[in-house]
């Protein structure tokens, strides 16, 4: 599931949508794993509330924008259904992890881990080659327009979310 | 088909704690490859009895081990991550089955519910069989009496949903299922 940069500069120049949600990816990757480090502890509250937004903003601009985009061009129903209970997995999940306490220390942490596997295993279908995001686009997608309103609409999540950062998915999303 | 060997059948269990929590994934499994097949070609009757056997199959079993396994595992082996690991999952697993069983077949998102599910298992099977397994009998538990606590609260628990206990029933006769029984056993892990 690791993408090298080849490929990544590859997608780029293929496909600006798939490589923007990706390189989202990349960085809730990142910054989970960052959460789960030793010394993470003292900055958690901080560092998962933020990365949390961004699984939850980047999980909402694909099921707004790109999967109903996506779905229209491939007529892949079946992984796009696959693609949205995933998501109400991890959004269940997520909603459990908000309304816990960090101070619950073991089960907190294993909720986070849970989260992180349950993801990477999301992310990794996705990117495969036949996954919404991965090699076989199909040729109807206009990814450059796309891109576009992804970025805009996520950028406009997130200032909500930040702004009202104890709505978590309460916020109304359109 | 699966009668005989996919029903629920508490009373001839291997009575090793670990040979029962392997025979009921091998159970569920099978299950799953059953709904696989039913999700090409068969009727929306047929997968909503499949899945409502998985979840009868996998409330059943989760309960005994949160219940009567995994606290006496928890004491006895040293990884808290582990069994925080797999509570985790169980919660996870839960919310779909609860799901699944107030939808039926010709919900748009049933299929891929069950789907989900059967990975969200198939990863908790692996860490149980992988992880958790050889570190229990290298811990030298007493995995026999545990067995036998385990298979007493199974029959208990069959008996509270309503399900007969279907292990020696001839192929063909599936068990049957109290109407109220999945929202009370949703209701009682919900507590």
């Amino acid at each position: 599931m690791e993408v090298t940069t080849q490929e990544r500069v590859e997608l780029g120049v293929l496909d600006d949508a798939v490589s923007l949600l990706k390189r989202e990816h990349r960085q809730i990757e990142q910054n989970l794993s960052r959460c789960l480090e030793e010394d993470a502890m003292p900055v958690w509250d901080r560092l998962i509330k933020e990365t949390l937004i961004d699984i939850k903003v980047h999980m909402e601009i694909e099921e707004e924008i790109f999967y109903p985009a996506h779905l229209a061009a491939s007529r892949a129903v079946e992984r796009h259904h696959d693609s949205m209970v995933e998501h109400e997995s991890i959004k269940k999940l997520i909603a459990d992890i908000e309304n816990s306490d960090p101070g619950d220390g073991h089960y907190y942490e294993a909720m986070i881990r849970a989260l992180w596997r349950m993801l990477k295993v999301h992310m990794a279908e996705e990117e495969a080659p036949g996954g919404v995001l991965g090699r076989l686009q199909p040729s109807a997608l206009n990814h450059q327009a796309l891109a576009q309103q992804l970025a805009s609409r996520r950028d406009e999540l997130k200032e909500d979310l930040m702004a009202t950062p104890q709505s978590g998915w309460r916020i109304q999303f359109r | 088909m699966a009668g005989s060997k996919t029903g629920l059948g508490a009373r001839h269990e291997p009575l090793d704690a670990i040979a029962m929590l392997i025979a009921d994934h091998k159970k569920v499994r099978k299950l799953f490859s059953e709904f696989k097949r039913l999700h090409v070609e068969g009727s929306d009757e047929a997968k909503s009895a499949v899945v409502q056997q998985v979840c009868n199959e996998l409330i059943i079993h989760a309960e005994i081990e949160a219940e009567i396994f995994y606290p006496a595992v928890r004491k006895a082996i040293k990884d808290s991550d582990l069994m925080d690991e797999v509570l985790v999952e169980h919660a996870e697993a839960t919310n779909l089955i609860a799901q699944l069983q107030d939808m039926h077949g010709e919900y748009e998102l049933y299929d891929a519910k069950v789907t989900v599910l059967a990975e969200q298992i198939e990863h908790h099977v692996r860490d149980e069989e992988g992880k958790m397994f050889p570190l229990v009998k290298k811990a030298k538990l007493d995995t026999a009496h545990l067995g036998f606590q385990m298979r007493e609260h199974k029959v208990a628990l069959m008996k509270e949903m309503g399900i007969a206990d279907s292990a020696n029933e001839d192929a063909g006769t599936r068990h049957t299922v109290s109407k109220s029984s999945p929202k009370r056993a949703a209701a009682a892990k919900s507590r």
